[in-house]
């Protein structure tokens, strides 16, 4: 089980959240064993420092491993070093739609200078993004076979970007609609079963698809927080839809982040192999969808026949 | 390479979910087209609103319900790609189909049909754990027929030019026209071979709408003897189906006592001008008496002609390497043995992307008059190119007077391979081969080549096959090998070969199980009567090789992607007994081979070669007569 920080960071690195969050943090840690702690790379040098600062000390708490998310587009040789510089564990790069060909460059510029390096770096193509998915995940493949561990994002990162987006807009203070923030995209069960996810308003966002009403984000204090994560499966992992989903291989953690002990990994087979790997934008037959919805569907799939079929 | 994905469509329901996952692949090597065959409102809907993309990558066609035989044609005819990949409308393409497929296509250049696993979803598209009600397996036959026609299944590529060689698709239009891929893979395998990709690429959609729904057990039964019963038809295979489901048995038919009328002959003939001087040591000897040098730039090998060779204009060096070869082969010759200085030096390029296995390099002599009216010392050197470190090893016999180099000469000699093709030709008419069964095939392309333009152009039930520099020794030559054939029931015979002394050129064909190599047998030795046995052999060189057409029907016929000549005969007798046929070596019969020695390319088809059969060590072994197959299947 990891702990989930997404967006730029910067509501951990207020000095108003800060603290909390690191309470919040070190309670979850050592009271559920987790895995370790992933969160997102400032743009600021000095909200950099702090993270790093931050991250480490989890380390030395015994917090197991240190993960910074890289979006694809942010990807550069300088932002790598200064991940190994601040003595990070792992960085994922998060592969959405865009050409992954500048983030395989910078990688492989990277690994020019660093041939041995203490980095582990993961590729997570998104899940939520089929169409482009195998391809982005070929080009990696291609460019370092099982030199980078390529696999499929354990969330939808579409939802990043849109938590980004509103992060970056909405300056200072924020209103309580962005505190709840966007809802991630659509997204299966099996949720809270590995992974917590603390969205950047700082609440705990449960399994969005099948517990959307049934558990609204919660606000309280870290105590409760722990407390109540321990209810979240128990109900969801009820739901008969969701016991069942095809897709809840989709939501179980890469190994390398199950233990808490275990070393910085960069390569070894892709996990996307094993995995159910084509996502059906239409479930089930077409012609027995309803037609306002089936219009939605077949509009939506032509958009994506036109990104591939004109693409240069 | 690009793949055409082609989609006959009549449902609309699964349509979107099916060119999703063209979309989805890991390569942009595809181009989809698309055929709306009279479907539903929903289908053509979709396809409408594709066509409006203007797209180069997708092409969308309409036509009113052609049948899925007619259909996959017209998609067929008008696409480009070099793999055709047929998709059903209902079923979807794992992510790497495309890729996979390229990948395999490149590596089985062999293979006209690759074919690869599937698995089972179901109308929602959920894994449906099943096994395959298909076989996915190498398929069999008995004397050119097919025992397994069931033995195919979704999906699979067609390369094109196997496609278009094999006249693409056909189905039963009293069964909706269906029958198509089955009867597609006999056709295919009539002009190339089906290679498998152990991998799952396809997603089979189980649901009740299923065209395959509409066709019973029985129906499937029928459609299955029918194109069981055409590919006997089309091969002349010489069995009858005796069984009525497949797997099908079949029972050999008689066949006529064949005479000396019923043999077209095929000879590839080359015209080099060129003759060769007698030198002691030109063939190969006992595999005792055999040595090898190295040649470094700083390690020549020196040879002392005794005595001294007339003048030459190539020079045929036997030559090996351990690893890819690029360099300069130096030949400095020598009027006198104890010059210090030679006459000519001639430097020769050889390159090799693959080790280099008892090659006859030939090294052209072009400016011959400046060197001396005749050779007493050659002084043979290799020089690798610049940052190359590789040397290679020539070849040597031992014998009382020393140690050797295993050279051949040849001398200008206008139209001398005329002489040697009248000598064949006579020896044809001494055995009573008609003139006008005789195809000459007169043109600068490999022996693989050349014999199936032969091919073509005879009908007789018998081909005989013969290097223009062979001949028959007597005529009774043929009717031995015949006698042979009928006694061992086999369909393919060669004789043994002599060389222009009198030693073995070829006896009994011999094979490496482990290796998986064949060679020939006895190579040098004195004839003594150790090679005249008849029995089934493992392969047949192609010098002289008496094939029933049946076999040809069924192979395709000798493959044209080996270059020059060599191991095209071993590939071609090897492909022959895949295809359920014989070979038998009649030692009794003698045939004698002066191996002009033109356009051998010894070491890459012998590379090729044993990548195309790394998976048959079946048959590497010595084979068993058809009754000893049936006494072995029998306990």
């Amino acid at each position: 089980m990891l702990i989930l920080t997404l967006g730029e960071g910067d509501f951990w690195a207020t000095p108003s959240n800060a603290g909390p969050l690191a309470s919040f943090c070190a309670d979850l840690l050592r009271s559920r064993s987790l895995a370790g702690c992933l969160a997102s790379l400032p743009e600021e040098p000095a909200a950099r420092r702090r993270l790093f600062t931050f991250l480490r000390s989890l380390q030395r708490a015994g917090g197991g491993q240190t993960v910074i998310a890289l979006p694809g587009d942010r990807v550069t040789p300088d932002s790598l070093r200064a991940c190994e510089v601040g003595q990070v564990d792992h960085v994922v790069i998060l592969q959405g739609t865009d050409d992954p060909a500048d983030a395989i460059a910078s990688v492989l510029r990277f690994r020019d200078t660093h041939p041995v390096p203490q980095l582990g770096i993961h590729v997570w193509v998104d899940a939520g993004l089929p169409g482009s998915i195998h391809r982005t995940a070929a080009a990696w493949t291609r460019a370092f076979g099982a030199g980078i561990a390529v696999e499929l994002a354990p969330a939808v990162l579409a939802s990043i970007a849109d938590a980004r987006t509103t992060a970056t807009s909405s300056g200072g203070d924020r209103t309580t609609r962005e505190l709840a923030g966007p809802a991630p995209a659509s997204v299966a069960c099996e949720w809270l079963r590995s992974t917590v996810t603390i969205h950047p308003s700082g609440t705990v966002v449960p399994c969005p698809h099948h517990a959307p009403n049934g558990h609204p984000p919660i606000t309280s204090a870290p105590a409760t927080l722990v407390a109540a994560v321990a209810t979240f499966p128990q109900t969801l992992a009820s739901d008969a839809t969701c016991r069942g989903c095809a897709r809840r291989m989709r939501f179980t953690i890469p190994d390398w982040m199950k233990s808490r002990h275990v070393a910085p990994r960069t390569g070894g087979a892709s996990p996307l192999a094993a995995e159910e790997r084509f996502v059906d934008h239409v479930e089930g037959r077409l012609d027995d969808v309803e037609l306002a919805m089936r219009a939605t569907l077949i509009e939506a799939f032509i958009e994506r026949a036109r990104s591939v079929a004109t693409a240069p | 390479m690009i793949v055409s994905i082609e989609i006959p469509v009549i449902r609309g329901g699964w349509l979107v979910q099916c060119i999703d996952s063209v979309l989805a692949q890991t390569s942009l090597n595809w181009t989809l087209s698309l055929l709306w065959d009279g479907g539903d409102a929903l289908s053509r809907e979709l396809l409408d609103r594709l066509a409006a993309l203007d797209s180069r990558k997708i092409s969308v066609h309409a036509g009113e319900r052609l049948g899925i035989a007619r259909a996959r044609q017209f998609l067929s005819e008008r696409s480009r790609g070099d793999l055709i990949l047929p998709l059903d409308d209902d079923d979807v393409l794992e992510p790497d189909a495309v890729e996979q497929f390229v990948v395999a296509a490149t590596m089985m250049p062999w293979a006209g049909v690759l074919r690869a696993r599937r698995s089972f979803i179901d109308d929602a598209g959920a894994p449906v754990v099943m096994s395959d009600w298909f076989p996915f397996e190498r398929r069999h036959y008995y004397r050119g027929a097919t025992i397994d026609v069931a033995n195919h299944a979704h999906p699979y590529a067609i390369r094109r030019e196997a496609f278009l060689a094999a006249g693409g698709w056909t189905g039963f239009e009293d069964f909706l026209g269906m029958g198509e891929d089955c009867g597609c893979f006999t056709t295919m395998e009539e002009v190339s071979d089906i290679g498998l990709v152990d991998a799952v690429l396809y997603r089979y959609r189980l649901h009740g709408s299923r065209t395959s729904h509409r066709v019973t057990n029985a129906n499937a039964d029928e459609m299955w003897r029918r194109i069981a019963d055409q590919a006997i038809a089309r091969r002349n295979a010489p069995v009858s189906r005796t069984t009525q489901r497949p797997p099908f048995t079949y029972a050999a038919t008689p066949r006529p006592v064949p005479s000396i009328d019923d043999i077209a002959v095929v000879i590839p003939f080359w015209e080099t001008d060129q003759r060769e001087v007698p030198y002691q040591h030109s063939r190969p000897g006992p595999a005792a008496d055999s040595g090898i040098v190295t040649l470094r730039p700083e390690a020549q090998y020196v040879q002392v002609c005794e005595p001294p060779v007339p003048r030459f204009s190539r020079l045929s060096a036997a030559v090996s390497s351990t690893g890819p070869v690029d360099g300069e082969l130096v030949l400095a010759l020598f009027g006198a043995a104890g010059a210090f200085s030679p006459d000519l030096v001639v430097r020769h390029r050889v390159t090799s992307s693959v080790p280099l296995q008892f090659e006859f390099v030939n090294v052209p002599v072009v400016n011959a008059g400046d060197g001396p009216a005749r050779v007493a010392r050659i002084e043979l050197a290799f020089e690798p190119a610049l940052g190359r470190s590789a040397h290679v090893l020539v070849h040597t016999i031992r014998s009382h007077h020393g140690e050797t180099a295993l050279l051949r000469f040849f001398e200008d000699a206008p139209g001398h391979c005329h002489r040697g093709l009248h000598r064949c030709l006579a020896s044809l008419a001494a055995a009573g081969i008609r003139r006008d069964a005789i195809h000459v095939i007169e043109q600068r392309a490999s022996s693989a080549a050349n014999r199936n333009t032969g091919i073509r152009a005879c009908t007789a039930p018998w081909v005989l096959f013969m290097d223009d520099d062979a001949e028959l020794s007597d005529a009774s030559t043929l009717p031995t090998m015949f006698d042979a054939m009928v006694r061992l029931d086999a369909d393919l015979a060669g004789p043994k070969l002599l060389n222009g002394t009198g030693r073995i050129y070829s006896g009994i064909p011999e094979v490496d199980p482990l290796l998986q190599e064949t060679r020939v047998g006895g190579m040098g030795e004195e004839d003594i009567g150790q090679h005249d046995a008849e029995q089934l052999a493992p392969w047949l060189p192609s010098t002289v090789l008496l094939v029933h057409r049946s076999v040809l029907l069924a192979t395709g016929g000798f493959d044209e992607r080996f270059e020059g000549s060599q191991h095209e005969d071993a590939d071609f007798t090897l492909r022959a007994r895949d295809r359920g046929f014989d070979c038998c070596y009649v030692g009794s019969a003698t045939g004698i081979h002066h191996n002009e020695l033109r356009n051998s390319q010894f070491s890459r088809n012998s590379v090729y070669l044993a990548e195309r059969w790394k998976d048959r060590p079946d048959l590497f072994a010595y084979p068993l007569t058809r009754a000893e197959r049936g006494l072995r299947k029998h306990s």
